[in-house]
């Protein structure tokens, strides 16, 4: 047990913000919110997430995955309050002179930034249009759903002058500071975004269990609960707060990273997820920017909505998009011929890249799809093996005796974990009653693939 | 050539900056490195030109983790190329192979930034590693002062602020007269 002679209770803006309603998570149990964060959630911009999956077509692969961004958002709230009380119970004093340097926080900067926490928390995903990530970069072209989240926060036409009116005026500037980081936002609020969406963040530690729980597998289960009760609190040079790791909590985190590895290489990026993934990019590119080149298109799609006319396309056979929108609705898909390893370096990506070439000469008659998948494992600062510290997060772990290392320094089991899981693969469009031909297609990629030099 | 990885909009601006230093390089000097791309991509946000990368403070000044790798995968593409002397060390990208077809298929909407991005990389590509992190993280701290006070900060927080990040690796009288060229040419408002 740590000491408690400064331990806090929360602190709320207003009776208004005290916690008075509950809902039902399958993860957490019952979240609590209060008379204003119900005015958030029952806005009709936030409850369109209700029918917004948050794994899009992975349903196709684990039937469970039909959980939406709704029950996601509130998860994160939940897992965010619980790290920012536990900061604030142990760590409070500091916090507090900390956030009193910002414009509009020098009353109550607790209760301010607790409420800050919480909304980034619920409105993180807000401006996820219909699919989620799967068609994100048709949907969302050249801006991403974190920009459009940012402009439903701040904008008053859209949730500003709702956030200003349940909080104070300026909340929804403050929140918009917090959800996009970087410059813009004051140093003193890193705790509180980090918190959300950081090394350790609660997004990430909802989604792992969550997205396991639903797709019914083990992968992404770690101890969330020990890992928040051993969060702490940092002072780096200048004064600025970062979050820390007690150093019993190591253990923990090392089982997040591992989750987050194997959740990559079994949920998010298993094959069948992906080329699904691809046939609702061709779909939306099909259909044509008409459908989402305005704010309001964009918050009118759901899932539900797409889906309808999917199978409405599909049925119709009408237009371009039609053969997606049948690949859809059937579960016909393209079948993986290649694939590097999960590891795959620029040289592998290049070699894939040559082999598809010699695919298609010699199957001139085949459709093949290219894909590569890519993302971030950790970005730690491992200082036994790393010559250069950019980009990289030196996380700092607080020893028994208060002495601070880095958790890059203690963990033996993340030096062995990959900062980035990457993969290249290639999808032949070879239908289950000719496995002949697929076998033969496979050894030939398979054979050429090692002729030029990849890894496999 | 056929773009196997590559094709979004952020490939496409890291295309363009690559084919633009390839001009400036030649009339000019300097060469496009990873500090050369970081802070020029960091100054086109800054000019408000659309973009996902997120950029945070590190060691040298901003940066931003994700565009290592989609150079990673242009390069893999031949869309740039790295003609370093110590690839792995140091880099200098050039237009590769398939850097116009890139072009080409975001050519209207590149069309409307093709004058920031060339001014951009033009004002930056001749400067010193050294001289870009100076003036980008000048940026940096400006922007997070005026985040936090909710105003235009006075001069000597930011340079306060600045050498928090940086110490006493720069000279004051350099980041003085630095902060007041950021500040005529309009850039700090």
């Amino acid at each position: 047990m740590k000491a408690t002679s400064s331990f806090r209770h929360p602190e709320y803006l207003t009776a208004n913000d005290e916690p008075r309603y509950r809902i039902r998570c399958p993860v957490h149990g019952f979240i609590r919110f209060s008379e204003n964060e119900r005015k958030i959630i029952d806005h009709w911009i936030f409850r369109r997430l209700r029918h917004i999956r948050q794994l899009a077509l992975t349903e196709m692969v684990y039937p469970g995955a039909t959980h939406t961004r709704f029950e996601h958002s509130l998860g994160v709230l939940e897992l965010a309050t619980r790290a920012f009380d536990q900061l604030a119970a142990t760590r409070g004093e500091l916090l507090e002179k900390n956030l009193k340097k910002v414009a509009g926080l020098d009353k109550e900067p607790l209760a301010i930034a607790r409420q800050l926490v919480r909304l980034a928390a619920l409105l993180h995903d807000v401006g996820h249009s219909c699919f989620s990530h799967a068609a994100e970069t048709v949907i969302h072209e050249g801006s991403g759903h974190e920009s459009f989240t940012y402009k439903l926060v701040e904008e008053r036409d859209f949730l500003g002058s709702d956030l200003d009116q349940a909080y104070f005026a300026g909340f929804a500037e403050l929140l918009g500071k917090v959800l996009r980081g970087g410059a813009v936002m004051p140093p003193q609020f890193k705790v509180l975004k980090d918190l959300v969406s950081g090394e350790m963040d609660a997004d990430r530690c909802d989604y792992l269990v969550r997205d396991s729980h639903h797709c019914g597998v083990e992968y992404g289960r770690f101890d969330h609960r020990r890992m928040v009760q051993c969060l702490d609190l940092h002072e780096a040079g200048g004064g600025a707060l970062e979050i820390a790791l007690h150093r019993d909590g190591i253990h923990t985190f090392e089982a997040l990273i591992l989750a987050r590895y194997q959740m990559n290489t079994q949920v998010y990026y298993h094959r069948i997820r992906r080329i699904y993934d691809y046939y609702l990019c061709q779909y939306f590119k099909e259909k044509g920017r008409k459908a989402f080149d305005s704010p309001t298109k964009i918050l009118n799609q759901t899932d539900i909505q797409a889906m309808a006319t999917i199978l409405r396309d599909a049925e119709t056979g009408k237009g371009g998009q039609a053969k997606w929108a049948a690949r859809i609705r059937d579960r016909n898909h393209h079948r993986v011929v290649h694939e590097t390893g999960e590891d795959a370096n620029a040289m592998d990506l290049k070699h894939s890249g040559s082999l598809l070439e010699k695919l298609k000469v010699q199957y001139p008659d085949i459709d093949f799809i290219p894909d590569r998948a890519s993302s971030s494992i950790h970005k730690l600062l491992l200082p036994e093996d790393d010559t250069e510290e950019v980009g990289l997060v030196a996380l700092p772990l607080i020893e028994a005796n208060g002495e601070v290392h880095y958790l890059g320094e203690r963990s033996h089991i993340l030096r062995r974990v990959p900062r980035r899981f990457q993969v290249a693969r290639i999808f032949a469009d070879v239908s289950r009653d000719n496995e002949d031909l697929l076998r033969k297609i496979r050894s030939f990629a398979l054979d050429e693939y090692r002729k030029l030099g990849g890894r496999s | 050539m056929s773009l196997f990885l590559a094709g979004t909009w952020e490939h496409a601006l890291l295309a363009m900056v690559a084919k633009e230093a390839a001009g400036v390089s030649q009339e000019h000097g300097g060469y496009l490195g990873r500090t050369a791309m970081q802070k020029i991509v960091y100054y086109l946000q800054v000019l408000d030109v659309p973009m996902k990368y997120r950029f945070e403070l590190y060691h040298y000044g901003p940066f931003c983790q994700n565009i290592l790798a989609d150079l990673e995968w242009l390069m893999a593409d031949e869309v740039i190329s790295d003609s370093s002397p110590k690839p792995g060390k140091y880099s200098r990208y050039t237009p590769g192979l398939a850097c116009n077809e890139l072009i080409g298929r975001h050519a209207a909407k590149l069309k409307g930034y093709e004058n920031i991005i060339k001014n951009t990389v033009e004002a930056l590509l001749p400067l010193e590693p050294e001289h870009l992190e100076l003036i980008s993280t000048l940026d940096y701290a400006f922007r997070e002062m005026k985040a936090t006070l909710g105003k235009k900060p006075p001069k000597k927080k930011v340079i306060a602020r600045f050498r928090e990040f940086k110490g006493e690796k720069f000279k004051e009288k350099e980041i003085e007269s630095t902060y007041d060229r950021l500040e005529s040419a309009g850039l700090f408002t």
